[in-house]
């Protein structure tokens, strides 16, 4: 080996073992990083949803979650056609929603059930069984990235119709 | 001299700027602010996020001190290719020139050559490059693109991680987990110049952590045409290709990737070939390569508790090619282990050794050898790399490997890298970088014995025992700029210098004397030639890339280089075709432009342009500037299925992008092609 070659490698190493002293401040945003990735979900939700008719998308949330941050990220960004809004109130009328995520399991109730069918409101969660027990969209989180699991009778019945391109991504149940 | 004066420097700095951590908090404002940049990725880019760390590739590309690019699954698909070398197309200052039907010029920054000798590619962390002559024989690596998940390319020097010869480039193409490919895909394919393409992937769930997929691919693949365009080429040929992948998760801490691969060629062409001692001496014949090469590897990630990652890698190939003129058999392992550290106070620092052998043999003709015909290399080598943040948005890296390999001894490859991020919408970056080009089997210990291209003399090349590495001294400087949340660019400028480059002088002429080749005529003039370090040359360039996402359904995608060069080398001595080499046969200019165009959920269009500049070959061959297009219409009909017609090289009949007449004797031109593929999945 040359000699400066060695010198080198010698200073750096000494370098290293100088400077070393402290343990550096642990960084935990997982969950946010969670959150942020399913609001830009609901975005694409956007375009790749058909309603019957629609000018404008409205994404609402119900309950509390840390999607809520997120969610004015949305507001006001042209998808095709129509305008995105996302809604910041805790608790908007179902009415106005074209989009509606409810974070808390215990509101889906055969009566949002029938609500959203009678105004193809596509309803999205992140609760354990939200598909298998009548909801449309779930998101689950498998190897480190984020799943849909979609129920497309009730899709279908709220009179809506997903684009190939998100079923692609999809496990449908029935 | 200059380096560990440069880390000194560089220690001292670091030391001095010791502070108490930050706690990263993300304020209301930071949250919209970070996901409306993250707006204008496509779906499928979505769907690619992981969570822990919710940055795309290009984002950390931007972070990176380096010209770094990447090519992912989703611009692969919407490519409409069917090759790896065509994919590199997209990337800055990258200059890649189709041969014929099966061999390719590929490099960075200039240099391209049939056996260009200073890019280091790596499947999966196998490095792919071919220790005989330093180069990839791309035409061996038929993989289905379908199994890709992204090619990682860096531009300039990155020796001090991944060894000599990651020199001028590095390419890692990185294959989708098992885990990720599970269920079934059929693909398959046809076209004018793709005759036929398919094959067939299955992954399985083996255990409750550990998944397998197995893929089998083959392709037919029609000739080019020749100079006069009336004929071809006849560099038809075919390729199987066949790879086992499992991933599983030993525990908690532990992570293991098996990896098989079985690849089998056959592809015909016209190669020298001194097929004997008496008349016709030689004959331009279909001396196609014929071959098949094997691999095995594996990756085992440890972390422990404490935050410290150690990565072991092994691969072991074995090749076996049978050319007209030749045959090889080779073996050639690699176990490379590396550790890093948790981060320390303001130090993130990792290590590793490194250690590689290489076992062949050949079986000789006169045209072409190798003394000693069996030979065997070991090489090792360790490294180490610190990156030491300075200030909040000041970052430098710090790294060196030293290395001793069986021809040349002890190098070292250290290099320096500083990155600035005032803000978050410009980073700033430079560095200065030493790599080594080590000299092949081939410049060691090759006799190559054929006619000189355009003449009826003969030139005898040897080789050189005292071959030493070339050395290149890079600086290196970037500029990332987000304009606007939905634009930004990036670009790159280098200045090199390559010292103890090869070089093949004439000796001097004799004429044949029956002690070198009995039976051959006395009175064949033979050019004797002998390879050594004996230039010096300089390049620099710039280089552009720039992406646009005019709305949810449009992207375009921009990539500029330009490349110039300065030899110096002794004029007084007669060269063989050196002397033309890198001011000609590299291009000046190179541009690529691609939109990705939904016209609606269903259906997409793209179009990709391309200019390439002039360039000469083989001392008078010019090859003019050349641009093409390439249209892809792909169709979703079901969520499994999709469907794509696609044309490329449109804008021509047929022209040439590169000639080597010294090996391959007749020259090919690529022709237009349309092809017809799909993809279901089950």
């Amino acid at each position: 080996m040359n000699r400066f070659a060695k010198l080198s490698v010698v200073l750096l190493l000494l370098s290293v073992s100088v400077c070393l002293s402290r343990p550096a401040a642990a960084d935990d945003a997982l969950v946010s990083r969670e959150y942020q990735l399913k609001a830009l979900y609901l975005f694409h939700f956007v375009e790749l949803t058909e309603w019957p008719k629609a000018d404008q998308v409205t994404i609402c949330l119900w309950g509390d979650s840390p999607l809520r941050a997120y969610l004015p990220a949305l507001d006001g960004q042209q998808v095709g056609g129509s305008t995105v809004q996302a809604v910041s109130e805790p608790l908007p009328e179902m009415a106005r929603c074209q989009i509606l995520f409810l974070s808390d399991p215990h509101t889906l109730t055969q009566d949002i059930l029938n609500q959203a069918e009678s105004r193809h409101i596509l309803l999205v969660s992140d609760s354990e069984d939200f598909a298998e027990r009548g909801g449309m969209i779930q998101f689950t989180l498998r190897n480190n990235k984020l799943k849909l699991i979609v129920n497309l009778a009730a899709v279908k019945r709220a009179g809506l119709k997903l684009s190939s391109k998100l079923l692609r991504m999809a496990e449908i149940v029935q | 001299m200059l380096y560990p004066v440069v880390y000194l420097a560089g220690t001292l700095l670091a030391c001095l700027s010791i502070k108490p951590g930050f706690a990263a908090v993300a304020g209301e404002a930071e949250a919209v602010e970070e996901t409306s940049e993250l707006l204008p990725l496509s779906w499928e880019e979505v769907t690619e996020l992981d969570i822990s760390t919710l940055s795309r590739q290009t984002q950390s590309v931007k972070n990176s001190p380096a010209a770094a690019f990447v090519i992912t699954a989703e611009d692969i698909r919407r490519s409409g290719v069917t090759t790896l070398p065509e994919l590199l197309r997209m990337v800055p200052g990258m200059n890649v020139a189709k041969v014929n039907a099966w061999n390719w010029a590929i490099s960075a920054r200039g240099f391209n050559d049939l056996y260009a000798n200073k890019l280091q590619v790596m499947i999966d962390g196998r490095s792919i490059y071919d220790p005989l002559v330093s180069g990839v024989y791309w035409g061996q690596q038929n993989l289905s693109l379908w199994d890709i998940e992204r090619i990682e390319v860096l531009r300039g020097p990155s020796g001090s991680l991944w060894g000599a010869n990651a020199v001028n480039g590095t390419v890692n193409i990185v294959t989708r987990s098992a885990r990720d490919t599970q269920g079934g895909l059929l693909f398959g394919g046809g076209g004018s110049e793709e005759l036929g393409f398919g094959g067939v992937r299955y992954g399985t769930k083996i255990s409750e952590d550990s998944y397998l997929r197995g893929t089998v691919n083959t392709a037919y693949r029609d000739s080019s045409a020749d100079l006069t365009a009336t004929d071809d080429t006849h560099d038809n040929g075919n390729a199987q290709n066949a790879t086992l992948r499992m991933d599983s998760q030993l525990s908690r801490n532990d992570q293991l990737t098996l990896e098989a691969t079985l690849a089998r060629y056959r592809q015909r062409g016209y190669l020298i070939g001194v097929t004997s001692e008496t008349p016709p001496l030689w004959v331009q014949n279909d001396f196609g390569r014929d071959g098949m090469t094997g691999s095995l590897q594996g990756n085992w990630k440890h972390t422990t508790d404490s935050g410290h990652l150690i990565q072991t890698n092994f691969a072991f190939t074995q090749t076996h090619w049978l050319l007209g003129t030749i045959q090889m058999d080779r073996s050639h392992a690699v176990l490379d282990v590396q550790h890093s550290l948790p981060k320390l106070d303001s130090h993130q620092i990792l290590w590793g050794l490194n250690f590689q052998t290489v076992h062949d043999q050949f079986q000789n003709s006169l045209t072409l050898g190798f003394e000693p015909a069996k030979f065997a290399q070991y090489n090792v080598g360790w490294y180490l790399q610190d990156q030491i943040d300075i200030l909040d948005d000041l970052k430098l890296t710090l790294g060196n490997r030293v290395e001793h390999f069986t021809f040349t001894g002890w190098e070292t490859e250290p290099n320096l890298r500083l990155i600035w991020t005032p803000n978050k919408a410009h980073s700033l970056w430079g560095a200065v970088s030493r790599a080594v080009v080590l000299p092949n089997r081939a410049q060691h210990s090759i006799r190559l014995f054929v006619p000189i291209p355009g003449s009826s003399d003969f030139v005898d090349v040897k080789a050189n025992p005292d071959m030493k590495t070339e050395n290149l001294l890079a600086f290196e400087l970037g500029w990332r700029w987000q304009i606007l949340h939905n634009f930004d660019i990036d670009t790159a400028a280098f200045y090199n210098i390559y010292d103890r480059m090869q070089g093949t002088q004439f000796d001097g002429t004799t004429l044949n004397s029956p002690d070198f080749a009995p039976a051959f005529p006395t009175n064949v003039p033979i050019y004797p030639a002998t390879v050594s370090n004996s230039r010096q040359v300089k390049s620099y360039g710039v280089e552009l890339s720039a992406n646009y996402r005019a709305n949810s359904a449009w992207r375009l995608q921009g990539a500029y280089s330009l490349n110039r060069f300065d030899v110096n080398y002794d004029t007084s001595r007669r060269w063989f075709r050196d002397e033309l080499t890198e001011p000609h046969s590299s291009p000046n200019h190179t541009l690529s432009l691609r939109s990705l165009y939904n016209l609606t959920n269903e259906i997409e269009l793209d179009a990709w342009f391309r200019y390439v500049g002039r360039i000469v070959v083989d001392r008078d061959m010019a090859i003019p500037d050349y641009f093409t297009m390439d249209l892809r219409l792909g169709w979703h009909p079901h969520k499994d299925l999709e469907i794509s017609i696609s044309g490329q090289n449109l804008l021509d009949n047929q022209h040439p992008e590169f000639s080597d007449i010294l090996y391959i004797p007749v020259a090919s031109q690529i022709q237009r092609s349309v092809l017809a593929q799909f993809s279901w999945r089950f």
